[in-house]
């Protein structure tokens, strides 16, 4: 079959750093985390994850099926975690080795509506649109690994397998499922994994895929999310846990209570996976939003609640762990002055702060609409942010002494060779200052559309090779006897 | 019946960044030192050359070109002071630019402007300098009113207009005059001393400051020298800036362009400092890049040119006009402003600069926008939120909430949560809703709240006989002008 080349990747390499908690700071909300995790504790309802708690020197009520961690059963488990590992891809050049100097992004998810590719209508979001995107996120340079972006739900309970087909069918890039939630699927994911790796020893050093569980708020975890967590560690694949704590609602109202109540969400996840596979490659996750005190509705994109974004990169390091940051997201419903202005934020300063990876790009309406445009859009920001960020050369062709001493006061610069040279290497947006024949520039919303169709029509990864898809088939077919789509 | 003007909000200082190392500065101002010593900038004032000849540069009278030995440039700039204050009508209104604070202002000079009533574009008039003053008056995050477009209904004279409508529309601190036609610049002078209430004060809390342009490559204009050489003498500061465009003036490399840039500025504070030595000047540099294709101006640039603005600045020892701005190239108020305006607000408080911000104009300062100023003004607050949202004292901390509530609660009932909810801030533009749930564009809530704080905001005016001093100083200008004082 004919194929593209994907583009190399570019992730951001900030050339300075900022730090907004002091170490003294983030110590405190360490051990306000410690404090809580010993004297509240948090909920689980897994039996399997409470006699692992038990084993390792928690105190377990398996009838309130209350956890409580000291300090030290906490630092000692968290002490195997790795700071740094890779995370795979189908084809090497696409692996992305967390080592604390490059910070690399994903798509958004999970959706569960799109605007119709063709129709231009809102509709339930299906697998033809996961597979689509993933086409579009393997061409952009911007995009570092891939989150199925909306929900295959056109395939009931299978639906998160389903989003993992049509993502490997369609990127050679890493995948982050965030929607395999028990431990039934999460095997069949891991042999999916498999698959793709070739052999265990190649999944282990170079997992192609990982995933994310969310805990709930507060102070609690859903059965069957660590229940997978455990099966995708037993593996050797990434798992990482989110809190996505609600100031006011499901977290104190204020942003430090907020902070230290998902810090202890996330450490209890990984302290359990810590227990059961010293070593396993865990990360991080601090997506809280704050609650509309009139409509009750969530805040993603309320600038102060982004800091906490930023603030969970340096926990996440505190507590020597890689990050998924909170980038992008809007809480706009359409593409345009909201969306734009809202997208670059939380980008910036979890890039600033050090985020390993990060996901939030493509989606409006905070995290559910997916309007096939914005990821082009939003990889204009990224790349905007990511040219800002990587700093400027110092040397003498780039300052120009002896160009400036030859135009002299009152000259100009247009007949230079170094000016025909040097202007080329300037990186200029694919969407905004695109004239049209009047001279004037175009919608860069139109551009961006027109640019996605384009890629869709043209653009078609490196597939599986024949006995890949086969295995996937026997693999999506099981799973469809097995958890009950047919 | 006159409201109150509230205090200004300043962005704090915890998250600058820091891009240049201290000897990657210390190149580039070598390269300064070296074009302005082997190359030289065009001056094209008598009074300038004079006073650039005096004191020890080589001045080509002919082509009317100073060259300015690294010594004299050193020494000149040795007497510029590092910190000083823009008042304001109120102490309050004061601006310290030391370093520690990074005050917002107001874009200009813009030429047109999208009507508030009829909603079609037209040329500028005083009357918009008037509206736009009175509203920026009630936004706390301004705290500099650059006049924003200009008073094109007033001729040779507008500058002082548009000076005249700052000054008696706000309490904050007043871009008052670009280049002036020469003779004129005195009125402005005038002005301030009037509204200062003495020339001691006048140098002591200026209530205004002007900004003058210099011409890329390496030139400088004969009315703007004029201007600053004036403002010094009367202790009001001046801001050289340097606009240079990669590729058309300036080299198409960053530093390159930057280069050209700082020593346009730098020798215009050098003049100023030699001519009156410890006058308050501030360094400003603003690059571009010519679009390839249709050559037109790009500055909305994903590059950290500001950055090196500001640390430059802070290297010769001056503040800075400059940081990151909200300024956008694109029409309107669509997507690419949306990108500009919230990326150039996240890094207000990463770029830092004393004075910076640029708020109201689209089109690449040239066209306002009134309900812009609006929108601007809250992603520049949610900056603010950025740089100092958090604390940690242990109400903040709430460990005992979180202990009273426990696994799989909720805080909606807790007192805790009732007192701290109000702390956070709900956004007017981002966050309003219709009565049947769904979210209200931010453009059109954003008009509305300038309409509304057009029909309600009145700020304290000016004393009565200040006034009517500042009518009279207008008259005998526009008589100077009418005369052909202005050439």
């Amino acid at each position: 079959m004919p194929y593209s080349e994907t583009p190399d990747l570019e992730p951001v390499v900030p050339s300075y750093r900022v730090q907004i908690l002091s170490m003294e700071e983030l110590e405190r909300l360490k051990g306000a985390t410690l404090e809580i995790l010993e004297e509240t504790g948090i909920h689980c309802p897994s039996p399997k994850a409470l006699s692992i708690y038990a084993q390792h020197g928690a105190y377990v009520n398996r009838e309130t099926k209350r956890v409580k961690l000291p300090p030290d059963v906490v630092q000692e488990a968290m002490s195997h975690a790795p700071r740094f590992y890779t995370m795979g891809a189908r084809l090497t050049r696409f692996d992305l080795k967390l080592d604390g100097s490059a910070f690399y992004c994903a798509t958004d998810g999970c959706g569960v509506e799109t605007i119709d590719f063709a129709t231009r209508e809102r509709r339930s979001s299906i697998k033809d649109d996961v597979g689509k995107m993933a086409r579009v996120a393997d061409y952009l340079s911007s995009i570092g690994f891939y989150w199925p972006i909306v929900s295959a739900q056109d395939h009931a309970a299978t639906a998160p397998l389903h989003e993992l087909d049509a993502s490997f069918n369609n990127t050679v890039k890493h995948v982050q499922t965030e929607t395999v939630m028990d431990e039934p699927m999460a095997r069949y994911a891991v042999e999916m994994a498999k698959v793709i790796a070739g052999d265990e020893e190649t999944m282990q050093e170079r997992p192609p895929l990982s995933s994310l569980v969310c805990t709930i708020a507060p102070l609690a975890q859903d059965k069957g999310g660590m229940e997978s967590a455990l099966v995708f560690a037993e593996a050797g694949l990434p798992v990482g846990f989110m809190s996505m704590a609600n100031a006011g609602s499901t977290a104190p109202g204020t942003l430090a209570g907020t902070l230290v109540a998902a810090d202890a969400e996330i450490v209890a996840a990984m302290v359990l996976i810590q227990m059961a596979y010293p070593g396993a490659p865990v990360y991080h996750s601090m997506m809280p939003g704050i609650m509309h005190p009139r409509t009750g509705g969530y805040l993603g994109t309320a600038w102060e609640g982004e800091l906490m974004y930023a603030v969970g990169v340096e926990l996440a390091h505190a507590w020597g762990v890689p990050t998924l940051a909170g980038i992008f997201g809007t809480d706009a419903q359409v593409p345009g002055w909201q969306q734009a202005a809202e997208a670059g934020s939380s980008f910036l300063l979890t890039a600033l702060c050090g985020a390993d990876t990060g996901s939030g790009m493509g989606l409006v309406e905070s995290c559910t609409l997916l309007y096939p445009e914005c990821l082009v859009l939003d990889t204009d920001i990224y790349h905007r942010v990511r040219i800002d960020l990587a700093g400027l050369e110092t040397g003498s062709e780039e300052l120009a002494l002896d160009v400036i001493k030859h135009v002299g006061p009152r000259g100009h610069f247009l007949r230079e060779s170094h000016t025909r040279d040097h202007v080329r290497k300037r990186e200029f947006s694919d969407l905004a200052a695109q004239p049209q024949p009047d001279g004037s520039y175009r919608d860069p919303i139109e551009v961006a559309r027109e640019r996605t169709d384009w890629i869709l029509e043209n653009h078609q990864p490196k597939p599986l090779d024949d006995a890949q898809r086969a295995e996937f088939a026997r693999i999506l077919d099981a799973a469809e006897r097995e958890l009950g789509d047919r | 019946m006159p409201t109150r003007t509230p205090d200004i909000v300043p962005i704090g200082s915890r998250l600058r960044g820091q891009l240049l190392e201290p000897s990657e500065l210390e190149t580039l101002k070598q390269g300064t030192l070296r074009l302005l010593d082997e190359v030289g900038v065009h001056v094209p004032l008598r009074r300038a050359l004079e006073i650039f000849a005096d004191h020890g540069a080589r001045v080509n009278w002919d082509e009317q070109i100073v060259q300015i030995a690294p010594d004299l440039v050193q020494e000149a700039m040795a007497t510029a002071p590092r910190s000083f204050v823009l008042g304001g009508r109120e102490e309050r209104f004061d601006l310290t630019l030391d370093g520690k604070n990074t005050y917002l202002c107001t874009d200009g000079t813009g030429v047109e402007v999208v009507d508030l009533t009829t909603r079609e574009r037209r040329a500028s008039c005083k009357e918009d300098v008037v509206m736009m003053a009175r509203v920026c008056d009630a936004l706390p995050m301004l705290s500099f009113y650059w006049p924003p477009v200009s008073a094109q209904d007033y001729g040779p004279t507008a500058p002082l207009h548009q000076c005249h409508a700052g000054l008696t529309n706000t309490l904050k601190h007043v871009r008052g005059g670009m280049t002036i036609a020469t003779p004129l610049a005195e009125y402005a002078v005038e002005m301030a001393t009037v509204v200062a209430g003495s020339d001691e004060e006048r140098r002591r809390r200026p209530p205004i400051c002007t900004n003058i342009c210099t011409i890329a490559p390496l030139a400088h204009d004969d009315d703007g020298l004029a201007t600053a050489l004036t403002y010094a003498e009367a202790g009001i500061p001046t801001s050289f800036m340097a606009m240079p465009t990669m590729g058309s003036t300036a080299p198409a490399t960053p530093l390159g362009a930057i280069v050209v840039g700082d020593a346009e500025v730098v020798s215009g504070m050098v003049l100023l400092q030699l001519a009156h030595p410890g006058c308050p000047v501030f360094h400003s540099i603003e690059t571009s890049l010519m679009h390839p294709r249709t050559g037109g101006y790009i500055a909305g640039l994903p590059l950290p040119l500001s950055m090196v603005a500001v640390e430059l600045a802070h290297a010769w020892g001056v503040p800075s006009l400059g940081g990151s701005g909200v300024s956008t190239d694109a029409p309107g108020l669509g997507w690419q402003t949306g990108m500009d305006t919230g990326w150039g607000a996240a890094l207000l408080p990463i770029y830092g600069g004393e004075v910076c911000g640029y708020m109201g104009l689209v089109e690449g300062s040239m066209v306002l926008y009134p309900e812009k100023v609006l929108l601007d003004h809250e992603l520049c607050r949610s900056a603010y939120d950025l740089a100092h949202g958090l604390e940690f004292d242990e109400s903040q901390m709430a460990l005992d909430v979180i202990r009273d509530v426990g696994p799989r609660n909720h805080f909606l009932a807790q007192p805790h949560t009732r007192e701290h909810i109000r702390d956070f801030r709900l956004s007017k533009l981002l966050h309003e809703h219709t009565p049947e749930g769904k979210r209200r564009d931010p453009c059109e809530v954003a008009l509305e709240e300038f309409r509304r704080i057009y029909d309600t905001h009145e700020p304290e005016p000016l004393p009565d006989d200040v006034l009517r001093e500042l009518d009279r100083i207008l008259e005998a200008a526009e008589r100077e002008a009418a005369a052909g004082g202005n050439r």
